[in-house]
């Protein structure tokens, strides 16, 4: 292909994702990541024959931020990861139409053999959408935009077209511990609050996964095995009819059926963050009032570290986090 | 941006597939509505509430397996939020701010059951009551939302918006005929959940009512209460008894239920919806074959000094079983 046409093919490609509901959209080079992922999560390890990979986002409706309902917030949030698989598809058939492969990752499956010796899942989607200058990895490892922060999903597609890569962008858009409001509110405190005091966001970036799926994945698969552990370890006799009546199980059916609480069920970190467009409309409704409880963030830079408290949620908030132990806690009543 | 109008919203809407499209304040709502269903306690930024209604193909009356009809209700509420959101992107495209509320889901964390559910997977308690405040049907005696256009064979959905839209006005005059003009809901519903005895001439108001628990078992067949129920039975009973429950249908179809039919889990039985008369579309829908053998001799009523009862007979497939 030539260098006019591909650059007329990605031009059109943008367009075409703009216009289906894509809020950002770049184009990372495949062989280019595939010399920066430092873990096994490579394009070689999704799959061969693919010259680029087109990244893009999709924000969550804004409306669902000026609500008091979390599960309402994880509703929408799962109707926009649905839209991100819309997109795939629709990118794909695009490119097939003009005689292009194309295959989407999955933007939510991962390896559950959790062996450190293979790739946890196909692309880290939020390393490609770096990549892809549409945005950038923040101090929590979430996915920054531009105009709306970490309040989107990402998707992304490999193909065999050959398109001009995208420059990332040349400035981090997380502020880092010297903003550190999504690691003071964190639930779970999952979110770096020590770091080496003067270091870079991108020395110290990092996120405790497994304490954040207790908050984001609620009722997800490591607190179904929690909760069973918790009945397991639990010094009190069975009583099934105590473990089946609580509210938990009848809220396990409903995260299998509809996804809301396994995925996508935490948003303090999104409340908090004051990058995007879309924050100064937002903070301002009543609704987001005490996101970052009293006093706020506190920062200690001493003995070459900085260090920042938690508070975690708001008090009214704390109970619907961190479900890890419910059904054994039944078995107390 | 110039700012959108209600005739804009109908519009766009409309063509993202929506037949029935209401406007309802959120402040009348909170002022109507029990505690744990106002919509202020979701949201006082968000202060429209659109009420997005769209009618169950009326094919599906020919169903004969719940399954069928499961499924097909099931995708009707998955492109009812497909189509919801696509709204609500539309408004923000347009510098409105706006969130999807969920029809189905239940807090289990404030409710027991999955019983405000009922009837029929139509939507929330929120979201009936909005759709009667906004003057898109009225309440039936089976505490369904009866609509002109399409009687209770009608699902809704909602986006919230911070739009400040005049709100539409309630219908003035009920839609339901009542257990005494006309009965059916309560004469076939297989659990005898409607109101099937009434004080002779009393208001549709003082009648209707749902026994939401009766209700469940056929609204959900194998929904959430259902999961439960079944899985403490199983733990209860012993021996081979036991290992008949775990090796049941019912087992096969709560995961299926489940994994499979999922939006169609809250949408089982239907009975009450097909055989009510109110709508543009009720002479459809009672053409089917087995639909017209319903009431062969139409309801039987029975009369006593000052009170009136429907005479239950279920579900035809029941009545075949």
């Amino acid at each position: 292909m030539s260098d006019l046409k591909a650059a007329q093919l990605k031009s059109d490609l943008k367009a075409f994702a703009a216009e289906r509901g894509a809020d950002g959209v770049g184009i990372v080079s495949v062989a280019a990541f595939e010399a920066k992922v430092p873990n096994l999560q490579k394009p070689s390890s999704t799959g061969l024959g693919y010259h680029s990979i087109v990244a893009f986002y999709r924000h969550v409706l804004t409306g669902a931020f000026v609500t008091r309902h979390v599960p309402l917030q994880s509703h929408n949030g799962h109707l926009t990861m649905d839209d991100i698989e819309r997109l795939q598809m629709e990118l794909i058939d695009w490119l097939e139409r003009r005689g292009h492969l194309g295959v989407a990752p999955p933007p939510e499956a991962a390896f559950l053999d959790l062996d450190p010796r293979k790739p946890m899942g196909t692309l880290d989607l939020k390393w490609v959408c770096e990549e892809a200058g549409i945005g950038t990895v923040g101090l929590n490892l979430n996915f920054l935009s531009p105009k709306y922060a970490s309040r989107v999903y990402i998707g992304c597609i490999m193909t065999d077209a050959e398109m001009e890569p995208d420059a990332p962008m040349e400035r981090d858009l997380c502020p880092g511990v010297s903003c550190g409001r999504c690691g003071v509110v964190c639930p779970p405190d999952a979110i770096p609050r020590d770091v080496a005091l003067g270091a870079s966001l991108r020395e110290y970036r990092t996120l405790n996964k497994r304490q954040c799926s207790l908050g984001a994945e609620r009722i997800g698969i490591r607190s179904i095995h929690l909760n069973i552990e918790s009945v397991l370890n639990s010094g009190n006799p069975f009583d099934a009819d105590a473990v089946l009546e609580s509210p938990y199980m009848r809220d396990w059916w409903q995260s299998v059926n509809s996804k809301v609480g396994a995925f996508a069920a935490c948003f303090e970190c999104l409340y908090v963050c004051p990058v995007g467009d879309d924050y100064k409309p937002m903070y301002k409704a009543p609704e987001r009032v005490g996101d970052l409880p009293r006093p706020g963030v506190k920062h200690d830079k001493q003995d070459g570290r900085h260090r920042i408290n938690w508070l975690g949620p708001p008090a009214e908030r704390v109970k619907i986090f961190n479900r890890d132990s419910e059904l054994g806690k039944a078995l107390e009543k | 941006m110039p700012a959108l109008t209600k005739d804009d919203i109908r519009a766009q809407a409309q063509a993202c597939g929506f037949d029935l499209i209401g406007f309802a304040s959120t402040e009348r709502l909170d002022a109507r509505l029990p505690a744990e269903d106002r919509p202020g306690t979701i949201s006082t930024t968000l202060k429209t509430l659109l009420v997005l209604g769209k009618h169950i193909a009326n094919g599906v009356s020919g169903a004969l397996d719940r399954r069928q009809k499961q499924f097909a209700c099931g995708q009707l509420a998955q492109v009812m939020e497909t189509a919801g959101r696509e709204l609500g992107y539309w408004l923000e495209r347009n510098g409105a701010m706006a969130a999807t509320l969920p029809a189905l889901f239940v807090d289990f964390t404030r409710e027991l059951s999955a019983a405000g559910n009922t009837p029929a997977g139509q939507g929330s308690r929120l979201l009936r009551a909005a759709a009667v405040e906004s003057g898109l049907g009225t309440w039936g005696l089976n505490n369904a939302v009866l609509t002109p256009q399409y009687g209770p064979r009608v699902y809704f959905g909602g986006l919230l918006t911070n739009l400040a839209l005049e709100h539409d006005s309630p219908l003035a005059e009920e839609l339901c005929l009542g257990l005494e003009a006309c009965g059916r809901c309560a004469a076939i519903c297989p659990e005898k959940a409607i109101p099937l005895r009434a004080a002779a001439g009393a208001d549709l108001a003082a009648v209707r009512g749902l026994d939401a628990a009766a209700c469940l078992k056929s609204a959900h067949p194998f929904g959430p209460d259902a999961f439960v129920d079944h899985f403490r039975a199983t733990f209860a009973a012993r021996g081979r008894e036991q290992q008949q429950l775990i090796d049941s249908a019912s087992t096969r179809e709560l995961w299926q239920g489940l994994a499979v039919l999922r939006q169609g889990a809250f949408t089982g039985c239907m009975e009450c919806l097909q055989v009510c008369p109110v709508g543009e579309d009720a002479t459809a829908v009672q053409a089917s074959p087995h639909r017209r053998d319903d009431f062969p001799t139409g309801v039987t009523f029975r009369r006593a000094p000052g009170s009136i009862a429907v005479e239950p007979v279920g579900p035809q497939w029941r009545r075949h079983a």
